[in-house]
């Protein structure tokens, strides 16, 4: 047993400097504004600050970062519940019952659990990173290609969970995203594909333009229906209801840890990213509730979980960093760069070699997670005023916020102009009864699936039995398999009862 | 009336914020604004290392007045940066890193874009590749994997990136000079090959030092082999493919390349500047980390050099079955 | 509903013929696994055989009171919608002619003038507020650099 103990005390003592507390608070208040914007995400927002960090120590930079990467969870959620429009791409899942929560007059508990559950379950996973990280660093690697496509295949058959009634129409939206997942140049062949030579598309579809415009857009394009009106029922906003009450407390309690559990443990494995996780927590809540039909309409679990497993993910994608050095998405790859030019060589050493510096880092996130909860109560009061402006003043503010922030992404107008095209695909799809986040989800996964599906059955010379013959995967392809048919299930039950009946 | 008056008042008060904005990027000698470094690479990657590093080292040093932002655009074998680059004809303010892939790309025809699209500004380094394995491996050397492969042909995984990478090439030439042949597998980056490797879903990697040193120093993975002419000062222990009677030796070039017909004094600048980097002590202490031998070639003799050495891949990749039917 | 979804299941059923199409013009595969057009290809037909149970159960379910309703709004709200993306389109299309802060204060006046009808006053505070606002967030704070114009703003 390495001595956790001493380490915490030596770590808290790096991270209680008044420097890096300074620069821990800067982080969170960056990450938090970066967060709220949409389209800027933590990659983006840790790319910008690294030229800042050159004049600071390794540990200072990291903590700064690291702040910039956890608040920007934390702030995520709060466009998404308020105005349906995602901050950042882990915060999707957030807008499907939060944004409703919202219109029922309750932003207040919406937001409030989005903060809290984020609290909790960024506590919980730096207490895993804390106890477990080096034993951790074996189960980040156990993930080889057919594991990867097994998960990413399991996340794609929960995207029933995420519809509205009709599972087909989930389906069917689920195989058009991964479709469009597809478009732009393949990353094993490098082959082209529907590209038509437009060179915007070669880096395929942004995922950030389709989900502002399926979302935010089309909701401005369908209240737009009726005479302008205000699309909020009247917010009770007295001081308590602020808060998630007693009844709120009771219902999230379990999802807030499911959330935080799942989102730990695949947020380690390297390129599973946050917005997965958060997908899989939301899906896996709807099926274990006993109320499926509510999810959708406004349930205090729905937000919960995903901000719970998209924070926990936060700090499980510490874990392969630290002690391999291999980056778990996006963000952490772009922190694991910053390290490398502050001359620190992340690896399976760093624990030995850099004992302050990585104990440090952990300590500041427990000051980090603190500090985002105390900055960010406060807020919610504030940002639920928003609500009170008329709609007619919101509307426009919502449009180009969202397009200076996708933009923003990659200064890039064709982005724009993604926007603009699945606003009308999502106003559509509203129209004819297609839910939206299996699109979105099979966009995120689409690459994934696919990298890993191929790389597999180059693995096996084409043969699918890779897929069931190593336990991890085999595992995980069943519950797919099951939870794939599961629709089939009430409605084999009912025939075969119905001929029982006739006979 | 009134509000029409208004409305101008307003309209005139938005344009002057917004020429005072403007007017903040006066005009100059090259660079007035920020260069922007585009890597084809996902972060973390040896071309990632080499070009944050470069740009960090210009940010302290001062070497130019404005700074040089770093970006990645990954994917179809680096075709999606080649393109964005490509594009920005003309303009000075767009670096691209040019390694192997920026010759094999182009000649496997996934990109009409080439070297005539291009201006090469500087090489800087050569890079040394290396066999790896899992330490659990049953190889315990490259013999025993050609031996292996030519038992159980097409059956050993060999993890890499991008088919027509540098480590692909590697990969294949091995495959030519012992006439066996592996079976490649694809990954994002060189983080992913390494994560493989480490769980055992792959039997060897290719990887370069800089992606892999930190886990051989922890005796995370082990080295075979390395692919250069002698054995490297970082790993004395390791000995080349020649020595195991494996005929094939491989470094990569590291270098940068701006749009096609960009300004001459622009280019100038550039050159000057890093000539002058390569002088600096996070330059050589870059090289000694990464075990890279420094080759410095300013813009004419890095674009003759180019030229030689696109002629024999187009040996490699034709050889490799990479070139794609129109 | 019946309708709409009988006429999507034939819009879906294209574009799946297109796609799989376009999957035949794809080179083989360079490895001992799969090619490009192995995954695409299986979506696409995937995508014919969910188009044509939707078509099916469409067609074969008998029409109720609902499906008589067309499922669009009427013609002024159509009208709203249709303003709504042209402006946005025009926004976009115009936003390196004009520049980010034209572009954007005049996008929201055309928004609220236009689209809601909106008195002045308000509709130039809105648009002022909120240009300087996205402006200030963006180009000062997060030091990206917004799309100018030909004077350099």
């Amino acid at each position: 047993m390495y001595n956790i103990f001493d380490n915490m005390i030596m770590g808290f003592q790096v991270a209680t400097s008044w420097e890096n507390l300074l620069f821990c608070f800067i982080g969170v208040l960056i990450g938090t504004l970066i967060g709220v914007l949409p389209g800027i995400g933590p990659t983006t927002g840790i790319a910008i600050l690294i030229p800042v960090t050159f004049g600071m120590s390794a540990t200072t930079a990291i903590i700064t970062m690291a702040g910039v990467y956890y608040g920007a969870m934390y702030g995520g959620s709060t466009t998404s519940i308020l105005i349906n429009l995602p901050g950042e791409s882990a915060s999707v899942v957030t807008m499907l019952d939060g944004y409703q929560m919202a219109k029922k007059g309750r932003p207040g508990p919406a937001l409030g659990m989005a903060a809290l559950s984020s609290f909790i379950a960024g506590t919980f996973s730096i207490i895993m990173l804390t106890l477990l990280a080096p034993p951790l660093a074996g189960y980040a690697v156990s993930f080889g290609p057919p594991e990867y496509f097994c998960l990413t295949f399991m996340g794609l058959t929960l995207v029933s969970a995420l519809g509205g009634d009709n599972p087909l129409k989930a389906y069917i939206s689920s195989v058009l995203g991964l479709l469009i997942s597809c478009i732009g140049i393949d990353a094993i062949s490098g082959v082209s594909r529907f590209t038509y030579d437009n060179m915007n598309l070669l880096d395929g579809v942004g995922f950030i333009g389709m989900a502002i415009g399926l979302f935010a857009v089309a909701e401005i394009l369908e209240n737009m229906e009726a005479p302008i009106k205000q699309v909020f029922s009247d917010a009770k906003l007295g001081f308590l209801s602020l808060f998630p009450n007693k009844q709120d407390w009771k219902d999230s309690f379990g999802a807030i840890w499911r959330g935080s559990f799942l989102g730990f443990f695949i947020g380690i494995l390297p390129g599973s990213g946050a917005t997965l996780c958060s997908f899989i927590a939301y899906a896996v809540e709807k099926k274990l509730s006993k109320h499926p039909e509510k999810f959708g309409t406004g349930v205090i679990e729905g937000v919960a979980a995903p901000e719970g497993a998209n924070n926990a993910a936060a700090g499980g994608g510490m874990v392969p960093l630290l002690t391999l050095g291999i980056p778990s998405g996006g963000a952490t790859a772009v922190m694991l760069g910053a390290l490398m030019i502050h001359g620190l060589r992340p690896g399976p050493m760093l624990f030995t070699t850099n004992p302050e510096f990585v104990w440090g880092l952990i300590a500041s996130m427990y000051i980090g997670n603190v500090l985002l909860v105390i900055l960010n109560m406060p807020l919610i009061g504030i940002w639920v005023q928003l609500l009170k402006v008329p709609y007619k003043v919101l509307m426009p503010l919502i449009l180009t916020i969202a397009a200076t922030g996708i933009f923003a992404t990659d200064n890039n107008i064709f982005d724009m102009w993604i926007m603009f095209f699945f606003g009308v695909v999502g106003y559509l799809m509203r129209k004819l009864g297609f839910p939206e986040a299996p699109m979105v989800l099979a966009l995120v996964l689409g690459r994934m699936v696919e990298m890993s599906l191929r790389q597999s059955l180059t693995i096996s010379h084409g043969s699918l039995s890779i897929f069931f013959t190593r336990p991890i995967s085999g595992v995980i392809m069943t519950v797919a398999l099951i939870s794939l048919f599961s629709p089939l299930f009430p409605i084999l039950w009912r025939k075969y009862k119905g001929r029982r009946s006739v006979a | 009336m009134k509000t029409l008056s208004r409305l101008s008042v307003l309209f005139l008060v938005v344009l002057f914020v917004a020429i005072g904005a403007g007017n903040a990027l006066a005009a100059g000698p090259y660079p007035t604004k920020p260069i922007t470094m585009i890597i084809h690479a996902g972060a973390g990657g040896g071309s990632d290392i080499f070009a944050r590093t470069l740009s960090a080292a210009f940010d302290k040093e001062k070497l130019l007045p404005q700074p040089i932002i770093v970006e990645n655009k990954p994917g179809g074998s680096g075709a999606i940066a080649f393109a964005y680059v490509a594009g920005k004809k003309k303009d000075p303010y767009y670096l691209l890193t040019a390694v192997t892939s920026f010759m094999t790309t182009p000649l496997m025809g996934i990109t009409p874009v080439g070297l005539k699209d291009f201006t090469p500004i500087a090489n800087f380094a050569f890079d040394e590749y290396m066999l790896m394995v899992n330490p659990k491996s049953k190889y315990k050397s490259v013999k025993e994997i050609v031996a292996d492969a030519k038992a159980n042909p097409k059956k050993i995984t060999v993890g890499g990136t991008q088919l027509g990478s540098s480590d692909s090439v590697c990969a294949y030439l091995i495959e030519k000079a012992a006439g066996v042949q592996f079976n490649f597998i694809v990954f994002n980056g060189g983080g992913e090959v390494n994560a493989a490797l480490l769980g055992g879903h792959i039997d060897i990697a290719v990887s370069n030092p800089g992606e892999a040193l930190e886990l051989f120093k922890a005796g995370k993975v082990k080295l075979l082999g390395v692919f250069s002419d002698k054995r490297l000062p970082g790993a004395p222990d390791v000995p080349t493919l020649k020595e195991q009677g494996v005929d094939v030796t491989y470094q990569q070039n590291r270098g940068l390349v701006a749009p096609a017909d960009i300004p001459a004094d622009a280019k100038k600048t550039l050159e000057e500047a890093f000539a002058k980097y390569m002088k600096t002590d996070t330059f050589k202490k870059y090289l000694a980390d990464n075990m890279l031998s420094a080759a410095w070639m300013d813009g004419e003799t890095f674009g003759k050099w180019l030229d030689k050495e696109n002629a024999r891949y187009a040996v490699i990749v034709k050889d490799m079955g990479l070139i794609k039917k129109k | 509903m019946k309708k709409a979804d009988m006429i999507t299941g034939v819009v879906l059923l294209a574009l799946s013929g297109f796609a799989i199409q376009e999957t035949w013009r794809m080179p083989a595969s360079a490895t001992f696994g799969p090619g490009p057009a192995f995954l695409p290809f299986w979506l696409a037909v995937i995508l014919a055989i969910f188009a044509t149970i939707l078509f099916v159960s469409a067609w074969r379910r008998p029409a109720t009171e609902e499906d008589h309703h067309s499922i669009f709004p009427g013609k002024t709200a159509l009208i709203a919608i249709t303003l709504v993306m042209v402006g946005l389109g025009l926004y976009i299309f115009l936003i390196e002619v004009v520049g980010y802060l034209a572009d954007t204060f005049l996008f929201i006046v055309f928004l609220m003038k236009a689209v809601e009808r909106e008195k002045w006053p308000l509709t130039l505070m809105v648009a002022v507020c909120t240009t300087a606002l996205l402006f200030i967030t963006f180009q000062f704070l997060l030091k990206i650099t917004l799309p100018s114009n030909m004077f350099g703003f």
